[in-house]
């Protein structure tokens, strides 16, 4: 019977999608994916060009979105911003988790006099907003995608750290790992053989947790200006460039608005479901 | 045995943890020898340091002060890798569950620099079915085996790089009775020329399958001797402390000895 | 013959739809007052389910069949609050691992009063008198001392005196001792069991005992109930289970625990002095 096993080895794919919030979650993940990916195709316009319409148009048969203060369509510059969007996030979170869980992982093997003195400064880098981290990280750098993408990245790696090493040191603590020990494999090896694979699936909610929060970085960042330049969309910049129409054309603001919501939504929907997956606690139980 | 030089020597060892700001003497003092291709059995109560004594012999721990000797030469970091393997209580968390029981196997010889997977796979195939397990078991995975049979894994796992003394730390405590047996006859079959440092509270395993007996009690050798002098002779109060209180077919309790305790925690 | 205390009748437990295969099928036994009944099983046996039955403690999907007589009720088909009301008062209970039954971060008097207070309308200073005696009947020392502690400043055995104390405060009819001995140090796990005999001489209550150790149920039970997968597959007084077993898998059972206590009989021919 598989429910006598403590993890089912891969997550069932349809038992996955049985899951309202994955269900939901992934439908619109892949609508963001699907118009980041075929923006140059699907954009009735081209998102640069001005006066495509008339200035500040609200929505229209024409201009779906409405128009910005320069008359370039929105709807066009929304959808290539979900490409800045998504790969700053996609950028950000691969970077942040590998050096993040190498990190955690070398704290949890660390001997014990020096594992307090590293969980103390991932504490204390921790404490910070990850946010609010990645703003003093850029105002160091320099504005700019790439540094907001760095930013963001190492903004990612207390929490990935902290996360990673909570995980490690339980595995590590149990026979099976003191056995691999005993056995005289290498901590590298251990850690990849023995602990890598028993905590990948809470890896895999707290990656999506670090999108969503990538994702408000990237566009609280380039709303600041200090992220993707103009005239370049992002949707955090398309907010900056509409907030002082914002009682004249408030749909400048409502859509990438919404499209960051929505995004950060799928996220957290599809982080809870597989954790609602993988949580023994939340599987009906045998006597 | 006096002319044999012993595989194990331990003396003097003395462990202290620190717990809530106390200072705990998991040991204190402990000289013992292990014979090569002896079985030692290590008999106490829960908090008598027993488990300390294995855990320092495979490497897991530092003792605080003593000598411990491993085939004539001091333990360090590393000596106990391949010449120390380790049985562990449970067997549902001595196995990693997400790796297949023949590269779990894999994973300890190439411990052992026996790098080659190949040869390695067939070893643990050969090994699993010494065990008693089914032909198969080496490509499945840890939840597919009862708790018995779990146990046979990890006695396969501990001989494979032939070591020369295997620490059991409550090898059969977790099993059916009915189990318990089984899994006492195959490591007494396994045995060969490893030595068993067998440590248990079960005074009725440990007896079963060990050639001397050392009782521990607070972190101090309490007696002594070859199985058949502590179980016929035993001299200290604590040994026969233990011996009696073993729950025995074809004895009743009538009530009467509902003694005080003791209150320390 | 005395009215049973609690009876199962056809007690059967699925954890699964209709179709699934029974935890526990079709169990009929009894426990009269002042008797120690056995339940001896191994993993699997479906011993556990029946004590959570008894207790209403089984998980929502569980479905249950037969009854559970005690006291004039079916517990099987009381609802949650009826239950709660027997459980604990009519039904005093003992678990495996203390740790889990005490709140850590209450006193042991204010645990064992609280009962006492709810279901007896006791004030607290009776409760505390009354749980003081409880302690003392249950052979700890200072019991003053020990109903001032923290859960976590008494040692294993001490924790399961407490709790056992504290199952006889409300002087519950029946008691029911799941694995009452299997995490504690074999000395007092000698200790409880001598216990227990001592509490059934002195009240008369009846007690259920859950375990797999055929040798805590050969020293004190007076009746056996041999369980394997789910079913009864034996019994009877603990004599006649034990000295004449007539299902094979009991006497396998006993066999194996047997054979480990044959390491135990000293060869006389062995026997010396040492030091």
């Amino acid at each position: 019977m598989s429910d006598t096993n403590v993890l089912p080895r891969r997550l069932p794919l349809p038992a996955a999608l049985r899951r309202w919030n994955i269900t939901v979650g992934a439908l619109i993940l892949t609508v963001v994916v699907a118009a980041a990916l075929l923006a140059p195709w699907i954009a009735p316009y081209d998102p640069f060009r001005m006066a495509s319409g008339p200035r500040l148009s609200p929505p229209t048969a024409a201009h779906w979105f409405g128009t910005d203060e320069l008359g370039r369509d929105l709807f066009s510059r929304v959808l290539l911003g979900a490409r800045a969007s998504l790969g700053i996030g996609l950028a950000a979170v691969a970077a942040g988790l590998a050096f993040g869980v190498s990190f955690g992982l070398a704290i949890a093997f660390s001997p014990a006099r020096l594992k307090g003195f590293f969980l103390r400064i991932v504490d204390v880098i921790y404490s910070f907003p990850d946010t609010l981290l990645a703003l003093a990280l850029v105002a160091f750098l320099g504005p700019g995608a790439e540094n907001a993408t760095l930013a963001i990245a190492i903004s990612l790696i207390p929490f990935y750290a902290r996360v990673t090493y909570g995980l490690a040191a339980v595995e590590r603590a149990k026979p099976y790992v003191e056995a691999a020990e005993i056995a005289g494999n290498g901590v590298p090896r251990i850690m990849r053989v023995q602990v890598l694979p028993n905590i990948l699936q809470s890896l895999i909610v707290i990656g999506s947790i670090g999108f969503s929060s990538a994702i408000l970085s990237a566009a609280g960042l380039s709303f600041l200006g200090l992220g993707v330049q103009p005239p370049s969309p992002e949707w955090g910049s398309i907010l900056a460039s509409g907030r002082n129409y914002i009682a004249r054309a408030p749909w400048i603001l409502i859509f990438p608005g919404v499209a960051i919501c929505l995004t950060v939504l799928s996220f957290n929907l599809i982080g809870d479901g597989i954790r609602d997956l993988t949580d023994p606690k939340n599987r009906h139980r045998r006597a | 045995m006096a002319d044999i030089a012993p595989i194990v020597e331990i003396r003097g060892l003395t462990k202290h943890f620190r717990a809530a700001g106390r200072e705990i003497r998991a040991l204190d003092g402990v000289d013992l020898t292990l014979a090569p291709a002896e079985t030692l059995g290590i008999v106490g109560e829960s908090g008598s340091g027993k488990s300390t004594i294995g855990r320092i012999l495979a490497g897991l721990e530092t003792a605080t002060d003593g000598t411990v000797r491993l085939g004539g030469q001091d333990l360090r970091p590393g000596l106990s890798a391949a010449r120390v393997q380790m049985i562990f209580q449970d067997p549902y968390a001595s196995l990693n569950p997400r790796l297949p029981i023949g590269l779990q196997i894999h994973e300890t010889l190439r411990g052992n620099g026996q790098t080659d997977r190949t040869v390695n796979l067939a070893r643990a195939a050969q090994l699993l079915a010494r065990v008693g397990l089914p032909a198969d078991a080496a490509s499945r995975y840890p939840h597919e085996f009862s708790g018995g049979q779990r146990q046979r894994i990890a006695i396969a796992r501990a001989i494979s790089t032939d070591p020369a003394v295997i620490v059991a730390d409550e090898p059969v405590s977790a099993l059916d009775v009915s189990i318990r047996g089984q899994i006492l006859d195959l490591m007494r079959a396994m045995k060969g020329r490893t030595a068993y440092l067998f440590i248990s509270h079960d005074m009725a395993a440990v007896a079963s399958i060990c050639d001397r007996i050392l009782v521990l009690h607070r972190g101090k050798v309490v007696e002594q001797g070859t199985t058949a002098q502590i179980i016929g002779n035993p001299q200290a109060d604590y040994t026969r402390a233990l011996l009696d209180a073993i729950p025995r077919i074809g004895r009743r309790r009538t009530g009467t000895g509902a003694k005080p305790l003791e209150t320390r925690a | 013959m005395t009215k049973a205390l609690i009876s199962l009748h056809d007690l059967t437990i699925r954890y699964g739809g209709p179709d699934s295969p029974a935890a526990v099928d079709g169990v009929s036994f009894e426990v009269q007052p002042g008797e120690i009944v056995a339940l001896v099983g191994e993993s699997g046996s479906g011993k556990s389910s029946i004590s959570l039955a008894i207790m209403a403690l089984l998980p929502g999907a569980a479905q249950v069949g037969g009854s559970i007589l005690f006291d004039g009720a079916d517990l099987a088909r009381l609802n949650r609050r009826q239950m709660e009301d027997i459980r604990g008062a009519r039904i005093g209970m003992i678990f495996q691992e203390p740790m889990t039954c005490l709140n850590p971060v209450l006193s042991i008097a204010r645990q064992m009063t609280e009962g006492l207070i709810r279901h007896r309308w006791m004030s607290k200073a009776e409760a505390r008198a009354r749980a003081l005696t409880a302690l003392a009947d249950v052979g700890i020392p200072e019991p003053a001392r020990v109903m001032d502690s923290y859960p976590h400043e008494l040692s294993g055995g001490m924790r399961q005196r407490v709790m056992i104390a504290a199952a006889l405060t409300l002087d519950p009819a029946l008691l029911l001792a799941d694995e009452p001995t299997t995490a504690l140090d074999v000395t007092v796990q000698a200790q409880v069991l001598e216990l227990l005999v001592d509490i059934r001489n002195r009240t008369g209550k009846g007690v259920l005992l859950i375990t797999h150790d055929i040798g805590a149920v050969a020293e004190i039970a007076d009746r056996v109930v041999v369980m394997k997968g789910g079913r009864v597959v034996e019994a009877g007084s603990w004599d006649q289970v034990l000295n004449a077993p007539r299902d094979p898998y009991t006497a396998a059972l006993i066999g194996a625990h047997a054979a480990l206590e044959q390491a135990l009989v000293p060869d006389p021919m062995t026997e010396g002095t040492h030091g």
